[in-house]
């Protein structure tokens, strides 16, 4: 299963509807290994007081990719993709982050049962948003993948999907700031 | 740059686990079925069960889990079959909670998600009561609110129906709470009936009919209380000011008052119009907090106004004597003329306080000036006064340099003397403490031009203390330096016989002039011996120098004519102003040269406070002198 879909993940590069960012633009690549940090850290805080909770499996969802964001091989999120062209690479996680911050405003968080409004998921939010404002500085717009809104759900299934999305975001972020370490630390000016 | 690769293969393993764990991450698969009975949504603190089938495939569960808000269910667990499962509840008090059930299947490690399901539990409505319709002035709206009684804690609906009493024509407004019913709408007449219907899932309640006539539920603007004066006519009294906007013409009002520590309300009634902004008078206690709030209604109708905020005033303590009379004409312009008057009458007490207190400091310094004058130009009043404050005062106060026949060590010393001379067992040298010359001498040497003492009793000591100096007494003086004034310590050694007159011995090297000589005549000289005391051979033991006698008289009048020598001073001269230098012969000192010259200075200009140097400057040679000797 592993096998198949890592080479699934492989076979199916990810296909970028949007335009790369221009040339010549240099990302900065210490702000955003800071801020990506930042964020991995809030990920596992926001994801530790639903802890108690042990996320169960679904049956089936091996299918379901429900639009997610996925950094693959063929974004050129590896070293020696960033040293050549880091601009598809950014543009991939400039997605996943506008596709985590829709769900993170949704229903699902927002929602019974109710979270705390300064807890850290909403610290999780506001660090996202300046991660994506980053990348994307005013007046310069990356098309990006419409995501459909979630569906409404129900009260018990969010205390599940918020344990699904926490876990999916953190992998994210985790691979985002690998990016932005390896970019800091090889392709700063 | 391995190590970067390896790490870079570890992110990317972990997202690509993460991604196959959770792929669906925005939505909920169901492999089965939860129910509850008797529903999902109960009366509070009945008894209920929930069930829970799997329908997993290729999966006979092993046990199945109930999980209430995320907390896993450890009792009243009851497997029914294979597949399913019962989770019973016993007086379920929770308004909600969220359900769900997983199976553990052969394989997996996770537990398989089966379903979930929220339930609620509350109360059936109670039948709405106090249905009031109102029509606020210039809301444009009726609005009706009523009691809905004991809260549901689940979700429950309200319907207001209005009914036309005219046309018979049936409105309904479904709302959570009240309900705003524009003005524009009721089209059916003036005379309605109105009521509410509750409803939830556990049950419907209608309340009773209520018949209104839209023009008979208005209540007026907001009434405001607007200021607070307090006037003191013969009684003292206050005035609440306050207004509304209504355009009814007809009014009742209430004005409610209390002090502020008070719960009793007093109330007035007023039958108002606000064609002019309403004047309410009370006669309050002083000095107390009191609140304020007024209600309007319009005049034999249903509906008051709610109570205005509060207003807050307190009474002055002391009410200040104003006579109003403009009062009673203009209304509009009453309120701004009683505070003039008030602040007005303020301020003119103050004023009479500050011109008293100007009035008296101008008095004060008239009269001064007045006895200022006459002590300039009366003599005779200045001499009585100057003579009382120097009676008055201690005498140290007006004393230029301290007096040594004051000095308590002076005369114990004279004392002391006094028994010494008196003991002939112990012929022991006295230094006495008020001498204002130095006579310096030697033995061997006679000035020619020496002068006998003409005070006997002077010379008396004088021979005995020479007596003493023949015989190698040595009497060494130890002005203190510290302090400027001291009693001469002496060293005493006894030997020879210090009574014996001898005329061989001078007594005085610096004599002082006639008229100082003559001061020294008087009996206070005897009174006061003079200081004797002698220095050791210096070079060899024929070579003694004996200061015989050291006398330093510092006057305020220096070496005055004797008629300015006051009687009253008491002070006892032996001045060295006027000894000449002719007089004294160099040859029989053996003091340097700086310290006669010193004597020498002081003779023609004596200061007037200048008792100290003498001390200080024999000081230094008196070191020189003793170290000489050793």
């Amino acid at each position: 299963m592993l096998g198949s879909r890592a080479v699934l993940l492989l076979l199916l590069p990810w296909i970028a509807q949007g335009q790369a960012v221009p040339e010549g633009s240099s990302p900065a690549w210490a702000r955003g290994q800071q801020l990506s940090q930042q964020l991995c850290m809030l990920a596992w805080s926001a994801h530790q007081p639903m802890g108690h909770v042990d996320l169960p499996r679904e049956e089936g969802d091996d299918e379901t990719t429900n639009h997610v964001p996925h950094i693959q091989c063929g974004d050129g999120c590896d070293p020696q993709g960033l040293r050549d062209n880091s601009q598809s690479c950014l543009q991939r996680i400039h997605q996943g982050l506008v596709f985590y911050e829709k769900l993170l405003g949704s229903d699902i968080f927002t929602g019974e049962p109710s979270l705390l409004p300064d807890g850290p998921v909403g610290q999780l939010h506001d660090s996202l948003l300046g991660l994506r404002e980053l990348l994307q500085p005013e007046g310069h717009h990356w098309e990006t993948e419409q995501t459909p809104s979630p569906s409404p759900s129900q009260p018990w299934q969010r205390l599940l999907l918020r344990l699904k999305i926490l876990r999916s975001l953190q992998a994210f972020v985790a691979v985002a700031a690998r990016v932005f370490a390896h970019g800091a630390a090889t392709l700063s000016p | 740059m391995n190590q970067v690769t390896i790490q870079w293969d570890v992110a990317i393993a972990l997202y690509i686990f993460f991604n196959w764990c959770h792929g669906g991450i925005t939505n909920i698969n169901c492999s089965g079925h939860i129910w509850v009975e008797p529903a999902t949504i109960f009366k509070m603190g009945m008894n209920i069960s929930i069930y829970c089938q799997a329908a997993i495939k290729n999966c006979q569960p092993r046990k199945l889990y109930f999980y209430k808000n995320g907390i896993k269910e450890r009792f009243q667990i009851t497997r029914i079959n294979k597949t399913t499962a019962r989770l019973w509840y016993n007086n379920f008090l929770e308004p909600q909670a969220f359900m769900y059930c997983t199976a553990e299947c052969p394989g997996y490690f996770q537990e398989t998600l089966i379903c979930g399901k929220d339930i609620s539990s509350g109360y059936p409505p109670d039948v709405p009561d106090k249905v009031t319709c109102v029509i606020y002035e210039y809301s444009g709206n009726m609005t009706c609110t009523w009691n809905p009684g004991k809260p549901t804690y689940i979700d429950t609906k309200y319907v207001v129906y209005v009914q036309s009493l005219e046309t018979e024509e049936e409105q309904e407004y479904l709302t959570s709470s009240y309900i705003n019913i524009s003005t524009d709408s009721l089209q059916g007449g003036k005379k309605y009936l109105v009521w509410v219907q509750a409803s939830n899932v556990l049950g419907t309640k209608k309340s009773k009919q209520v018949q209104i006539h839209l023009d008979d539920i208005v209540i007026p603007s907001a009434s405001i209380i607007s200021r607070a004066e307090d006037i003191n006519t013969t009684v003292p009294k206050t005035v609440i000011h306050w207004n509304s906007q209504t355009s009814i013409e007809k009014v009742s009002c209430e004005m409610r008052y209390k002090a502020a520590t008070n719960q009793t309300w007093n109330v007035k009634e007023f039958d108002t119009n606000f064609t002019y902004v309403q004047q309410s008078e009370f006669y309050l206690q002083p000095n107390t907090k009191y609140v304020f709030q007024v209600r309007c209604q319009e005049k034999a109708k249903r509906y008051w106004q709610s109570w205005s905020s509060p207003f807050f005033h307190k009474t002055p303590e002391i009410v200040p004597q104003v006579t109003l009379q403009s009062f009673q004409h203009d209304t509009q312009n009453s309120g701004l003329l009683i505070a003039s008057i008030f602040e007005g009458h303020l301020t003119s007490d103050n004023r009479q306080q500050d011109i008293g207190l100007l009035l008296g400091m101008v008095f004060f310094a008239v009269i001064l000036s007045i006895l200022s004058l006459i002590g300039i130009f009366n003599r005779s009043l200045r001499t009585e006064i100057k003579r009382r404050i120097l009676l008055l005062i201690p005498k140290w106060l007006y004393e230029d340099i301290p007096n040594i026949e004051n000095s308590n060590v002076v005369k114990m010393l004279q004392e002391k003397s006094e028994f010494m001379n008196n003991n002939s067992s112990e012929q022991v040298l006295y230094v006495d403490p008020v001498i204002t010359e130095i006579e310096i001498f030697l033995p061997e040497e006679k000035p020619m031009d020496y002068k006998r003492e003409k005070n006997t009793g002077s010379l008396e000591t004088n021979d005995s203390l020479q007596e003493s100096l023949l015989t190698n007494t040595t009497v060494v003086y130890i002005p203190d330096l510290n302090t400027g004034y001291k009693p001469q310590i002496s060293n005493f050694l006894t030997g020879g016989n210090h009574l014996s007159n001898n005329d061989e011995t001078a007594s005085s090297a610096l004599e002082p002039p006639a008229d100082c000589l003559n001061l020294g005549k008087n009996a206070r000289f005897k009174k006061y011996p003079n200081f004797s005391f002698s220095v050791s051979s210096m070079n060899s033991l024929s070579n003694t120098l004996f200061l015989e006698e050291l006398s330093l008289i510092l006057n305020q009048g220096e070496c005055s004519p004797p008629d300015m020598q006051s009687p009253v001073e008491g002070e006892t001269t032996m001045l060295l102003e006027n000894t000449s230098p002719n007089e004294t012969i160099p040859e029989q000192t053996l003091l340097p040269d700086e310290f006669v010259t010193c004597l020498g200075s002081m003779n023609e200009a004596l200061p007037s406070i200048n008792s100290y140097f003498p001390q200080n400057i024999l000081e230094s040679h008196f070191n020189r002198i003793t170290l000489l000797e050793k």
